[in-house]
């Protein structure tokens, strides 16, 4: 079993601070590892900001509030590893694409978590990768303040879910990038075959 | 039931009222360069024409677009100055505003310093000072036939058009729903309502108006520094000090305690931090977050309730905005009885909204709420 599949079994059962442990190991073990990287810096995200909402909306777990009060004791020590790995792999990938356009938007619900420091902006990751021409397909997502309040054109709408199901981009960062895939382009993905479905559309 | 009743009947009585007014209602308008608010900007005043078309409150979170059917010009012998939280507006002494508070048509002789204006789509701006002056100069007002209001300003302040004075949208009557106002955001201020008309609205086009010029001025800096060639990204600096965790929750409880205090601190706060969710990528980034294909945060009954249709994206977005801005209000509302953790962290405080029991965290931080998450644990579903 390869180390992401690894990791993502860890993540379905649960165990996130196995997930982390093992994460770190992997980075340790091969510093110039970008989808480590990308994939430890989106477990501390989820584990911070989304704990409890796995363990009272998602776990099946009995032990769940237990687990979720573990997992806030720990919220200050996961902190530290978050601010420890984003300047480490910054300083490594600021000009990688694929790491800009991930980073950005898996920080994006707290990046002082991440970046404390006056004058940071994690958008200025999202617009150097798309600027680098990395999923600019999802551009109006990130950048287009009025997209969603734009009047509704299904025909559009139509077009632009064919254009991301059919994007081998999106398709192997799905296969590639674990949960930080599912959270990043995951979700595009998802609402284009739902604007399919509900318009009939097969092909 | 009863407060509909009383909101209605409040509203016809204005509108009576009103054109009983409207006799006085002259000479009203504004000096020629003022800025009127248009779909791609702005334009003085002077400058528009019968059929142009300019932005409109329509007296809830959204603006629409209508075109100018009439155009006025005379001279007045006095004019009326107003500094809008710093913006200022010359206007002949007549001239109308709504006071959300009042909740009526105001004429400007009648506004002063420390009173709230309406400014679109649903914020409050505070009187900084208002002066008279006395000399000749020429006004400019305008007619619209649906409306009867535009946006005038760098707020976006709402002003009534020339003609007979119409409450709002009183003539939509059918369909009135009532929105609170962030004012009630303070606990010493009683909620505000407004009776507002329904259906037929354009949406966005203040939020894009103002990413197009975010956006404009954006590439016309990479232009000026990398000669076209987009910017590497910022790197962390490094000389930059990380600010201290403690000083920073002091700075959020101080925060709350002034909000407690002042209704102005927790309007301002209010304001801004509803101009992030709105007007920024990082906003729209925590909107996305909390609403956009997110089953776990169990939103789907709630969204529903409140008309967003699930299966379209941009309906769910609109309606999640409007959560995360009521919830926003209820949380300012709290003041220091907010509890804080370091670095001005709320986590998991639970807020009641809409008949569920939200929970949310974030962070306070540069004088603004920054949502990071919101979900309703299923034990919390209606």
């Amino acid at each position: 079993m390869n180390w992401k599949k690894q990791v993502t079994h860890l993540e379905q059962e649960g165990s996130f601070d196995i997930a982390i442990f093992f994460l770190q190991k992997i980075i340790a073990e091969n510093f110039n590892n970008v989808d480590a990287y990308i994939f430890l810096l989106y477990r501390l995200m989820d584990t911070l900001i989304e704990g409890t909402c796995y363990w009272s909306n998602i776990s099946k777990d009995p032990l769940h509030v237990i687990k979720n009060e573990y997992y806030e004791s720990k919220h200050d020590d996961y902190v530290k590893l978050a601010r420890k790995y984003f300047a480490e792999s910054y300083a490594k990938y600021s000009h990688n694409s694929e790491y800009l356009f991930y980073v950005g938007v898996i920080i994006a619900p707290d990046p002082y978590i991440f970046n404390p420091k006056k004058g940071f902006d994690h958008m200025d990751m999202i617009h150097a990768a798309l600027a680098l021409n990395y999923n600019t397909i999802l551009k109006d997502e990130f950048t287009s303040l009025n997209a969603y309040l734009t009047p509704h054109d299904q025909a559009d709408d139509i077009v632009y879910s064919r254009k991301i199901l059919n994007d081998p981009s999106i398709q192997e960062q799905l296969a590639t990038k674990g949960a930080a895939g599912e959270y990043v382009v995951g979700r595009y993905v998802t609402w284009a075959k739902k604007v399919l479905e509900e318009a009939g559309d097969n092909e | 039931m009863v407060r509909f009743f009383l909101l209605r009947a409040s509203a016809t009585y204005l509108f009576l009222l009103s054109v009983l007014c409207c006799v006085t209602s002259i000479p009203e308008g504004f000096v020629a360069d003022t800025l009127v608010r248009i779909p791609t900007g702005y334009a003085h005043i002077q400058d528009l024409s019968v059929g142009d078309k300019v932005l409109v409150s329509t007296f809830n979170e959204y603006v629409a677009s209508e075109a100018i059917t009439k155009i006025i010009s005379h001279e007045i012998e006095t004019i009326i100055r107003v500094n809008v939280d710093g913006d200022i507006i010359d206007m002949a002494e007549n001239q109308l505003f709504f006071v959300p508070l009042q909740q009526r048509w105001v004429p400007v002789s009648q506004i002063h310093e420390g009173m709230y204006l309406l400014s679109a789509p649903l914020r409050a701006v505070r009187v900084k000072s208002v002066s008279r002056i006395e000399q000749k100069t020429q006004v400019y007002a305008f007619s619209l036939n649906k409306h009867h209001n535009y946006l005038v300003g760098q707020h976006n302040i709402v002003v009534h058009n020339f003609g007979p004075m119409v409450f709002g949208a009183v003539q939509a009557a059918e369909g009135i729903t009532l929105l609170n106002v962030f004012l009630a955001a303070n606990p010493l201020v009683a909620p505000v309502t407004i009776a507002v008309g329904g259906a037929g609205l354009i949406g966005g086009l203040i939020w894009k108006a103002i990413g197009e010029i975010k956006e404009s001025k954006k590439s016309s800096k990479k232009d000026k520094s990398s000669g076209g060639q987009p910017e590497d990204p910022k790197k962390p600096k490094n000389n930059d000090a990380e600010p201290d965790p403690a000083t920073v929750r002091a700075a959020a409880i101080a925060l709350l305690k002034a909000i407690e205090e002042s209704r102005d601190k927790a309007i301002e706060v209010f304001n801004k931090t509803y101009e992030w969710i709105t007007t920024t990528e990082n906003g729209l980034q925590a909107i996305r977050h909390a609403f956009e294909n997110r089953p776990k945060h169990n939103f789907g009954p709630l969204l529903t309730r409140m008309g967003a249709n699930l299966a379209d994206k941009k309906d769910v977005l609109r309606v999640g905005t409007k959560i995360l801005a009521d919830v926003t209000q209820k949380l300012i509302a709290m003041g220091s009885k907010l509890p804080l953790k370091d670095d001005g962290v709320y986590y998991n405080i639970l807020v009641e909204y809409g008949g569920e029991i939200i929970t949310t965290r974030g962070r306070i931080i540069d004088g603004i709420f920054k949502m990071s998450t919101m979900f309703i644990q299923p034990q919390h579903v209606r």
